[in-house]
């Protein structure tokens, strides 16, 4: 008798953990089939978006909407995973219409692209560089200056890494991330090129320019430790 | 469409067999202009007709023009003009099949003196055999003397072949000696295929003392003096094949390295001082991808500033900027066969060809400036360039690269010395707007001023005609048949309208009407004479973007009293196609129903009627079915026993396709298969039908 019981409640637990296991993957498979019937559905859509932005490359090569209709078909083509042919994209925007602000963005995407997906960090870092070289002011090169920069400092270049942070800093006084650069950049002038003088001044400049930073009270203590002679 | 333009060709070639040969490609190679030391001379190889030039030049104009030289006999080319310091002086070379020539021009003397006769190979590039240069400072000549073994003798001379110096005796396969910017010293590199110990960098002093090998290298594949001549930068191969194979460094003249700018896996091929030192440009080959880089001789810091398309480094001009051009990219829009046949089409009409465009940086910024530019060269001291643009007269596809001048105002003087040149002229100032100038240059076309009121003699067909029936030769009226075949004499009449000058426009275009009948009156091949007329005229509106007066033109030659059905049919299907490539659909088909309506069933060749009826057919719209139905039917009726009508069945399939009737898809392709029943791509659209 006693078996018996033993044996219908381990008969209960596994139906229930069966069913439990069951129910949550129909559900998925079911949210599944509901997101690929509203993908289907802009199928077409993205179909008519991308005629449209080619209607415009091919029939008004010159007009004002042709280089954001060719960054366009790029990002259209990126976001499916077309990387290829967004880069070829990309390269006839910035062979066409270089003068445009968006080639800095065709820049970045392409850089992004060579990084992130096709595993090719030097033609990435090249692509950076030519970002920061012909779009310096741009919003988007923000981004150049920062993994130029990183790339630098992991290949200990620390002179080179300062000099990019320090662009980045100096372009972009108002981006949340300076506090955190001009705290990289004092620790690298005290800790790697053994500039103390030029280190206080990157806290001290911290400590005047971003009062609310979380690097306020590390910055103090490494100002203090300067002060008194240590390095 | 390829067979429509093959069929073209064959008949074009045929007909104006004389003005093609005057067409022939012929590409700039990047040596064809030099300005003299002050701007105010400007030495040019015309790549057409091979003639070397000079343009004195004088307040933004050029004030004359001295032919100097032009190949005959068995010469071939004429390469890399280059002046003297004192402007006086200008050596050039002359290459015939087995021997190139050196020689120098004498300004004051107006003389040519003959300096070495080299053998060569026929086609030899010349690679790693520098032409023959001017010492920076004084008038001497340093040049390579070489021979099949390989012995290399660098010479030096005066201007006139006096004075004739050995200044160094190289075994080696490449030499390429180079002057110090002060013409001081020397360098010249040193390439035997074997690994020899003198391979590499050698300098001399300008008087052929003090040898002195500064770099061993394997292979040095370039080098240049630093301006301040304190350094020389060399490209240099590995003979082992390591990753990094290419090399680029700064050296100093006693053969210290100065700094290692870059190495590299793919192929140096050039590299480039900036005028202060400050940077050096090299260019990277890879099979067809070609990019320059810059470097910064400060930080070191190397940025690529094309993106894989590089055509053609023209220099610095100035310190911060540079010229060159990059291929215009390719075509990414994936088009359809009828959307590509479109384009083509479109294309052949405007006689649009797209091949280059010529970049500028100005400190790191890059701007796009024009398109299919070749042998760009700016000259500092007037802040004016040189260059061949590439222009694609007619729907003959055939290429001219004709000279142009801009100067520091931006005005461009068109220099064209051959009749097609002075045609692509005109064309590129009619587009631009400038009819007057245009005037000028279709005045020398007709060897004629088209401004003066005696023009009429040049034009008037009854005499021309009457003269040429007792002189078979007259060059009257080979020229007005020539330009009338080439559309010229239409462009001509186009741009007299365009300067509102009516009388002779209209006086003009009878005399058109009066030629355009006389051509194909009582000829035997009047299809083909016609074929040809017609086409020409319609590249002629075509390139001037003038389709609404061509239609207009024809209704006026159509409206002629004793016409033949040939050539109604040839009018209205010319017609059809200026209003197709106007938009004009509806118009276009009314006219195309209008030429088949008189189509002799004798007619042969009826592709390019198909083929606007396939382009028809891909713009068609509801409410030009039927009639495009009828069009269609009635072909099919006029032209029964041609054993082309298939293509034409093939098309009303085409049409019952795309309106959903799949029934009478099937009847019509049956019928096309019936008439040729080899054609795969029609039983695949049959079963498709099923």
């Amino acid at each position: 008798m006693k078996g018996k019981i033993i044996l219908l409640i381990l008969g209960i637990v596994l139906i229930c953990t069966g069913c439990g296991k069951k129910e949550p993957i129909e559900s998925l498979y079911r949210d599944a089939e509901k997101l690929e019937a509203n993908i289907l559905k802009n199928v077409n859509t993205i179909s008519q978006c991308r005629s449209s932005y080619e209607k415009i490359l091919l029939e008004a090569e010159d007009s004002e909407f042709a280089p954001l209709a060719c960054y366009k078909l790029g990002k259209l083509n990126e976001i499916f995973g077309h990387y290829d042919e967004a880069i070829d994209y990309y390269k006839k925007l910035l062979s066409l219409y270089p003068e445009h602000p968006i080639c800095a963005d065709g820049l970045l995407s392409m850089a992004q692209i060579y990084q992130l997906h096709l595993d090719k960090n030097e033609e990435a870092m090249a692509i950076y560089q030519q970002l920061v070289t012909f779009y310096p002011d741009q919003t988007v090169s923000f981004e150049g200056y920062l993994q130029l920069g990183q790339r630098a400092s992991r290949k200990e270049d620390w002179k080179d890494a300062v000099a990019y942070f320090e662009k980045l800093v100096a372009i972009y006084p108002q981006n949340e991330m300076c506090d955190d650069l001009y705290f990289r950049i004092g620790d690298i002038l005290q800790h790697k090129l053994e500039e103390p003088s030029q280190a206080k001044e990157k806290y001290k400049t911290l400590i005047e320019k971003y009062p609310n930073s979380t690097w306020i009270k590390y910055s103090k203590e490494r100002l203090a430790f300067l002060n008194e002679g240590g390095n | 469409m390829q067979n429509r333009r093959f069929t073209l060709l064959i008949f074009l070639t045929i007909f104006i067999g004389f003005f093609v040969s005057s067409c022939k490609e012929s590409k700039p190679k990047g040596d064809e202009f030099a300005w003299d030391p002050d701007g105010k001379s400007l030495a040019m190889i015309n790549v057409e007709s091979q003639e070397l030039l000079i343009l004195e030049i004088e307040n933004d104009a050029i004030k004359k023009i001295t032919p100097i030289d032009s190949i005959s006999g068995d010469k071939v080319k004429i390469y890399s003009p280059s002046w003297s310091p004192d402007g006086e002086f200008l050596l050039y070379s002359k290459a015939s099949k087995k021997t190139l020539g050196i020689f120098v021009y004498s300004l004051s003397e107006n003389t040519i003196a003959l300096i070495d006769n080299l053998p060569i190979t026929e086609n030899e590039d010349f690679k790693g055999k520098a032409f023959p240069s001017w010492s920076p400072r004084e008038n001497q000549i340093l040049w390579v003397a070489w021979n099949n073994q390989g012995n290399n003798r660098i010479f030096s001379c005066s201007p006139d072949g006096s004075n004739k110096r050995l200044l160094a005796n190289v075994m080696g396969d490449e030499v390429m000696p180079t002057w110090s910017p002060n013409g001081e010293g020397i360098a010249y590199a040193i390439f035997n295929r074997e690994p020899n110990e003198n391979n590499g960098l050698w300098k001399i002093k300008n008087d052929g003392t003090n040898h002195q090998q500064i770099y061993k290298a394997y292979r040095i594949a370039n080098f240049q003096w630093s301006p301040d001549i304190t350094s020389i930068a060399v490209i240099h191969e590995n003979e082992t094949t390591t990753d990094l194979k290419f090399g680029l460094k700064i050296i100093d003249l006693d053969g210290n390295e100065q700094q290692i700018l870059t190495w590299e896996k793919l192929e140096i091929i050039k590299l480039d001082w900036s005028p202060d030192r400050q940077k050096i440009i090299y260019i990277q080959e890879e099979d067809d991808t070609r990019n320059i880089w810059v470097v910064d001789l400060t930080s070191q810091k190397k940025v690529k500033l094309t993106f894989d398309n590089l055509e053609d480094y023209f220099g610095w001009a100035g310190q911060n900027q540079l010229f060159y051009s990059v291929k215009y990219p390719a075509e990414l829009v994936k088009q359809t066969k009828d959307e590509k046949e479109r384009r083509e089409f479109s294309e052949a009409i405007r006689g649009i060809k797209k091949e280059n465009i010529l970049m500028t940086i100005v400190n790191f910024k890059p701007m796009k400036l024009d398109k299919n530019i070749y042998s760009f060269t700016y000259c500092r001291q007037n802040n004016a360039s040189a260059y061949f643009k590439l222009f694609e007269p007619d729907f003959l596809h055939s290429i001219i690269y004709f000279p142009v001048i801009e100067f520091s105002n931006e005005r461009k003087v068109y220099l064209a010395r051959s009749k097609m040149e002075h045609v692509s002229s005109a064309d590129e100032l009619y587009l631009n707007q400038k009819y007057d100038r245009t005037l000028n240059h279709l005045s020398d076309y007709w060897n004629i001023d088209l401004k003066s009121a005696d023009f009429k003699s040049g034009f008037d067909v009854d005499a021309i005609i009457k003269e040429m029936n007792a002189d078979f030769d007259s060059s009257r009226y080979r020229l007005l048949l020539e330009g009338f075949k080439d559309g010229t004499l239409l462009k001509t009449l186009m741009t007299f309208r365009k300067l509102d000058q009516k009388d002779k426009s209209e006086w003009l275009f009878e005399q058109y009407k009066k030629l355009t009948f006389h051509t194909f009156i009582n000829k035997e091949n009047k299809q083909d004479v016609l074929d040809e007329v017609f086409w020409s005229m319609i590249g002629a509106y075509g390139r001037y973007n003038e389709f609404d007066s061509g239609i207009k033109d024809l209704d006026f030659i159509l409206a002629a009293d004793t016409l033949d059905s040939t050539f109604i049919t040839y009018a209205n299907f010319a017609q059809a196609i200026l209003a197709f490539e106007n938009n004009q659909y509806n118009l276009g088909l009314e006219k195309m129903k209008s030429s088949i309506n008189y189509i002799p069933q004798d007619l042969a060749d009826i592709d390019d009627m198909e083929d606007l009826l396939s382009l028809y057919l891909v713009n068609l719209k509801t409410e030009n079915e039927s009639l495009f139905i009828s069009i269609i039917k009635q072909m099919i009726q006029k032209l029964s026993t041609n054993e082309n009508v298939s293509k034409v069945y093939e098309i009303l399939g085409d049409l019952y396709v795309k309106t959903g009737q799949q029934d009478k898809a099937f009847e019509a392709y049956q019928s096309a298969v019936v008439l040729q029943f080899d054609k795969n791509e029609i039983w695949n659209k049959l079963l498709e039908t099923r």
